[in-house]
């Protein structure tokens, strides 16, 4: 079930526009049927983050239209579901915590946020700076850094220290049976690795250079998807899918703020009635920024097929993406960043990019909560 | 294929076994210490080719990974407009 503040009633895409005026607004769409105080909170009176008068001329407001592997039109989709699924429900978190309790963390870990602080320190600011301008790019984005210490300090933090990312041996659990191992197959034949996340009884939500390669020849021929794989164990099955989804910004432009996309189920492979899916949200900046989140996935560097998790709080935010010191590694793009609070879990973002100045996802605005929205209805 | 992107580089190589031979369906990735990259792993072809474009220009380390072989790493320079090569070999 959608919720929205303090906008209302899906808009279409014309009403969308412009949408760099009302993205900031929360939006939650939850995994499951509400029962709690979520009211309480997506009413709290939130800081929000206007876009710069710049940032608002250059937006193409068509960069996030919606484009389709397939040669007929996407049709409206129907209703939301609140289904969670028939598999047994996760077990309840016994209190109000923000990461998973997954057995073999050592949360004491997070300290290493603290000495990577310490250690910053006595690094060279603006060398630094420097290179987070050169890999994030965005002008705007680096002017916002630039004004605010807080952020600028958090923004000049550097993956360093030892990987301390845990595997997930029970696969067959939610929520990690929601998150799917991807074997791509490009359309020129080359093969992939990546991660999805069951949005919705058909729809896996991944990063868009998952589903549209520029140099690859475009759409991918085919995706593989194997929910809750466990190395060479396969609970569930695996479906192949060619109905693929993604926006023009991404296929025309290949923005890296709009590297997201979808992959649409066969029929006749609806993981998520069964399995569940997980919520999404489009959430302020001031929810996002120091928020400790967790992200699953699928890395390449791991014994093949197994699944490994990890969590950090969010270093910085920008108006696209949300950059954090999580251990990942090539194989997890298009893996979900996930809040869990007060027992629910909401991907605010997908991740799509490593660095040594830090990991990103893009983060789940607006447009982007509207288009997970729209393809999640597709395969319902 | 597409035409390289201006300012971008490539890397490409190739994955052996011990015995010179090509390891198919091996993972390769780009590690973390790496410039800014998207997250995807390649898998090697039949040849135990893999490809990685449109990097911007720094100093890249390829992981590779394989059931059966010991993990390497390697490390390349990338440049603007060129094809950096960077072959491995997996030790069993």
């Amino acid at each position: 079930m959608a919720r929205k503040t303090p906008k209302s009633n899906n808009p279409s895409p014309a009403e969308e526009s412009p949408q760099v005026a009302t993205e900031y607004a929360e939006d939650i769409d939850d995994a499951f049927e509400p029962e709690g105080d979520w009211e309480a909170e997506v009413s709290l009176p939130t800081e929000e983050l206007e876009p710069t008068e710049e940032e608002a001329e250059t937006e193409d407001v068509d960069d996030h239209s919606a484009v389709s592997s397939d040669a007929t039109d996407m049709g409206e989709g129907e209703a939301e579901s609140s289904e969670f699924g028939e598999e047994e429900a996760p077990a309840a978190v016994a209190k109000d915590v923000e990461i998973e309790p997954v057995t073999g963390y050592d949360e004491s870990a997070s300290l290493v946020d603290a000495d990577r602080e310490r250690v910053m320190e006595t690094v060279d600011d603006e060398r630094l700076l420097d290179a987070w301008y050169a890999d994030f790019g965005d002008p705007d984005s680096a002017m916002l850094m630039l004004q605010q210490p807080a952020l600028r300090k958090s923004m000049l933090e550097v993956v360093i220290g030892a990987d301390d990312r845990v595997r997930i041996k029970k696969t067959t659990a939610y929520p990690w049976r929601c998150i799917c191992s991807l074997r791509i197959t490009a359309r020129d034949g080359s093969r992939w690795i990546g991660t999805g996340w069951l949005v919705g009884p058909r729809t896996v939500i991944t990063a868009g250079h998952v589903v549209y390669m520029h140099s690859r020849g475009g759409w991918a021929s085919r995706i593989e998807v194997i929910p809750g794989r466990n190395g060479s164990t396969r609970p569930f099955g695996e479906c192949t899918a060619r109905s693929l989804r993604s926006v023009t910004g991404w296929t025309r432009k290949k923005k890296r703020s709009h590297d997201y996309g979808a992959i649409i189920l066969p029929a006749g492979c609806a993981f998520g009635r069964r399995l569940g899916y997980f919520g999404y949200a489009n959430l302020s900046f001031t929810s996002l920024l120091g928020r400790k989140v967790n992200l699953s996935g699928y890395p390449g560097d791991k014994p093949t097929g197994t699944q490994w998790w990890h969590c950090r709080r969010i270093k910085a935010v920008t108006s696209r993406t949300l950059v954090y010191n999580i251990d990942t590694a090539g194989g997890q793009s298009g893996s979900p960043v996930w809040r869990l609070k007060r027992g629910k879990r909401h991907v605010i973002g997908i991740h799509t990019n490593g660095s040594s100045s830090g990991n990103s996802a893009t983060r789940i605005v607006k447009p982007v909560y509207n288009n997970i929205k729209r393809w999640k209805a597709e395969g319902m | 294929m597409g035409a390289r992107r201006v300012g971008k580089g490539e890397i490409v190589g190739r994955v052996t076994d011990a015995r010179g031979e090509p390891v198919v369906g091996a993972s390769a990735l780009i590690t973390g210490d790496s410039p800014q990259h998207i997250d995807i792993g390649a898998e090697t072809s039949a040849d135990g080719a893999y490809r990685f474009d449109d990097l911007v220009p720094g100093e890249y380390t390829i992981l590779v990974n394989a059931e059966g072989h010991v993990s390497q790493t390697g490390r390349v320079q990338v440049e603007a407009g060129a094809v950096a090569r960077l072959h491995i070999s997996l030790p069993d």
